[in-house]
């Protein structure tokens, strides 16, 4: 039967109906990319978590630095207190050492090395001694005593010095200092190669996890497909690349030598975390190629025979390539280049994912409706994208170290900490729905005392690292278990009447601002949050006073050593409450370590607060 | 359990849902492929990389308006993709005929024939002559969705008629003579 048809119409009545079944296999192939996908899931949560813990840790390590840069200042006083302590040493005491004679010496000291508390102490040993030796003893001694000591304190920080040595082990304590803070910062050091490896490699994994969850599916379906059907082009590179895709490590293709030789060039961990992330990203390299039309894949199979990593994301390959070679090359190199490989591999995966568009045009072009809808559903994030949030905080303060900032013979004693309250406010931007920046404003008091202290008034001493204020006379603090005395209180044939046994109490307030970032873990009505940041403190109090058993308190000044102006590094767990629209109660425990709190003579003193702060924010 | 529900599944990732769906739009999805891929081994392909791109985006359908229809849209948008990335054909618009009648004998065209020319055209010929004559696209959304002019959707839709034209003409004038 011939009959004449409009084409268009002879088309749509035989397609009308048209259904074909697909062949079992692509099923097969579906399920596989869903379950590999499935498993994969897990990834991008800890990549996430990862990238804020890296900050977190980098922030802590540089704050180790800071730290650490202080301890190691303090220890040119260290001489002074060897020389100190061996002057009472090998003389027992200048007698009634004149005061003339005692200042003269102290003073070529002072000159040298500024530290007023050796005046004090010089002069207890003197005044505690018994009254054999003439004056001119105690010069030599002490002169000669000096250098050996000065000697001793840079070598092993010996025990050379007799009875007495209280000071000495203490400066024993300070000599190994530099050693512990070397051997801190060179543990710093390798924390943090490790850390930036780390992170660079999460970054490897997230790479090629999206790389392979978005657009390897696409392209693994074409390489199993060439490898069953051999397409026209490129035959063999095609077919070598399904055997090392599918035999992953252990398949003796060229590819796989190449990795064999990048292991050479790498040591330890580094290599082997990168030599599993090749492994996978040798995968979605190859896969590429399968969609990459027939020129590249030669190319890519060579690229990747020359430079184990440089397959990693084979099109641009060489660029690639070449960034890791540089980074295989040193380890504490590799933190940049690793960075800029990075960098270079998120280009190309934007490059290489055109989904979004696909996405887009889904939207744009089908469903009009919908795309209102999307619309209306980023006005009102836009309208939420910022909350303030007044907070109230009991702040617990404490050292990671025994120490005092005031002055090291405190470092033993017992030392209590005031539990404050920190008010301030809040403020929130939402960058996404799960990340925000946080900044804001707080006052916080950080007190402690320190117990089991002796103290008077002298015209010439001073308290170590206290500015006293302008008054008669100068209250000097001490440690009881010092028991030393002040000669001028024996002119005043008044030996001990005037001390006080108590408690010395350093108050200091300050003006919080902190710069934070949380990421949502959960954040639904209910939702967790994760805070890391820092936050820099400016004082605005600062106060030394001491407190007797009695009762009775006397201002003794201000400490000279506070920094105006420091920082410290915040980490901390948020929960959050949404009771109402755009109200939230929030509850968010956190940590801050204080870097850079005083400008000297830290005391390895090492403070740190917790705040619990919870408020409310208003979102608008 | 109704479609709905097994979509919900879908969505919370449930494998043996997903299969469920899979059998259930394959064999419509598979004939759109093979109208749109330029070969059989194309089509299977492209209906794996549909079904994992309708998989992954099946939490944004909203239970509105038919499921067919919203998997048709992805799975064909999907292969329009695939093929709009790959070769340019820039071509001259001309003035051809409209409308292109041709004689046939209906029952010796066969289903695999046409679909086996229609698969012969060049790309943006068979894309053009699917959307705008068996899936009934204006040439306005054919031209935004391949991100051309109208001009060019009707110049390709006429040039594809005139191909499928001759072939078909060819394959009657070769096979009438022997079957009479």
């Amino acid at each position: 039967m011939s009959e004449k048809k409009n084409i268009d119409r002879l088309f749509q009545e035989k397609f009308k109906d048209f259904e074909a079944s697909p062949p079992e296999f692509v099923w097969d192939n579906i399920r596989e990319k869903l379950e590999d996908k499935k498993k994969r899931r897990v990834i991008p949560f800890w990549f996430k978590l990862s990238g804020v813990a890296a900050i977190l840790i980098m922030g802590l390590l540089l704050g180790g630095f800071y730290f650490n840069a202080i301890n190691t200042d303090n220890n040119n006083p260290v001489v002074l207190d060897n020389q100190k302590a061996n002057q009472g040493n090998p003389l027992p005491g200048t007698p009634i050492g004149p005061p003339t004679q005692n200042n003269t010496k102290n003073g070529s000291f002072n000159n040298d090395l500024k530290v007023n508390s050796g005046l004090v102490t010089n002069e207890q040993d003197g005044a505690n001694g018994n009254p054999n030796s003439s004056p001119d003893n105690g010069k030599s001694g002490n002169s000669t005593s000096g250098s050996a000591n000065a000697e001793s304190a840079f070598g092993k920080g010996s025990s050379a010095s007799g009875t007495k040595n209280n000071a000495v082990v203490n400066n024993n304590s300070k000599a190994n200092r530099p050693g512990n803070s070397n051997s801190n910062k060179r543990s710093v050091i390798s924390q943090s190669d490790n850390a930036v490896v780390s992170t660079s490699n999460s970054k490897f994994g997230k790479n090629s996890r999206t790389g392979k969850a978005q657009k390897g599916q696409n392209i693994d379906a074409e390489m199993t497909i060439n490898g069953t059907r051999t397409r026209n082009n490129n035959a063999v590179a095609v077919s070598q690349n399904k055997t090392s895709n599918t035999n992953g490590a252990n398949s003796t293709s060229n590819n796989n030598n190449a990795l064999a030789s990048s292991k050479n060039n790498k040591s330890g961990k580094t290599n082997t975390a990168a030599n599993g992330i090749i492994g996978q990203n040798l995968n979605s390299g190859l896969t590429i190629n399968g969609t990459a039309s027939a020129k590249n894949n030669n190319t890519v199979v060579s690229s990747q025979n020359e430079t184990g990593t440089a397959n990693i994301r084979s099109i641009e390959g060489s660029i690639v390539g070449n960034a890791v070679g540089t980074a295989a090359s040193g380890v504490i190199d590799a933190s940049v280049p690793l960075n800029e490989q990075a960098v270079a591999e998120v280009a190309i995966d934007t490059v290489a994912v055109p989904e979004n568009e696909l996405e887009k045009l889904l939207r744009e072009k089908t469903e009009g409706k919908k795309e209102d809808k999307d619309k209306a559903i980023a006005k009102t994030d836009v309208k939420d994208k910022w909350s303030v949030k007044p907070q109230l905080a009991p702040v617990f303060y404490n050292s990671l170290s025994k120490g005092s900032p005031i002055d090291g013979q405190f470092a033993g004693n017992a030392k209590s900490y005031d539990n404050d309250l920190s008010v301030g406010l809040g403020v929130n931007y939402a960058v996404t729905s799960r990340l925000k920046v946080r900044s804001g404003i707080n006052t916080v008091n950080l007190n402690y005392s320190t117990q089991d202290v002796q103290f008077y008034a002298s015209l010439e001493g001073q308290t170590r690292n206290v500015a006293a204020r302008s008054s008669n006379a100068n209250i000097v603090v001490q440690d009881q278990k010092n028991n030393v005395v002040d000669p001028s209180l024996l002119f005043a044939n008044n030996s001990s009447g005037d001390k006080y046994n108590g408690a010395m109490l350093q108050k200091t307030g300050y003006v919080e601002v902190p710069v934070e970032m949380s990421y949502a873990l959960i954040n639904n009505k209910f939702g967790i949050d994760l805070i890391g940041g820092v936050s820099t403190l400016f004082l605005n109090q600062n106060n030394v006073s001491v407190v007797s058993e009695q009762g009775l308190s006397t201002n003794v000044g201000q400490a000279q050593n506070l920094n105006n102006i420091h920082f410290s590094t915040n980490v901390g767990v948020g929960f959050k409450y949404r009771f109402f629209k755009a109200f939230e109660a929030h509850f968010e425990p956190m940590f801050k370590y204080q870097v850079n709190t005083f400008s000297r003579d830290a005391g390895n003193f090492k403070p740190y607060f917790i705040g619990l702060y919870s408020g409310v924010s208003f979102s608008f | 359990m109704g479609l709905d529900d097994l979509i919900k599944e879908c969505q919370q990732n449930s494998i043996r849902a997903q299969e469920q769906l899979y059998r259930l739009f394959a064999p419509k999805l598979f004939s759109a492929c093979l109208k749109y891929s330029r070969n059989r081994a194309d089509a299977e392909d492209n209906l794996q990389d549909g079904f994992l791109l309708i998989f992954s985006k099946i939490d944004q359908y909203q239970f509105k308006g038919s499921f067919e229809g919203w998997a048709k849209r992805v799975m064909v948008n999907n292969v329009l993709q695939k093929y709009r990335t790959k070769g340019v054909f820039e071509i001259v618009t001309e003035n051809l005929p409209e409308e292109a009648d041709v004689e046939v004998e209906t029952e010796t065209v066969s289903m695999d024939f046409l679909l086996g020319i229609i698969q012969q055209l060049p790309d943006r010929y068979r894309m053009v002559f699917n959307l705008y004559v068996i899936d009934g696209y204006s040439h306005k959304e054919i031209a935004e969705m391949l991100s051309i002019s109208d001009g060019t959707s009707k110049s390709n839709l006429n040039r594809a008629r005139m191909i499928l034209k001759e072939k078909i003409e060819a394959q009657q004038g070769n096979s009438i003579p022997t079957a009479k």
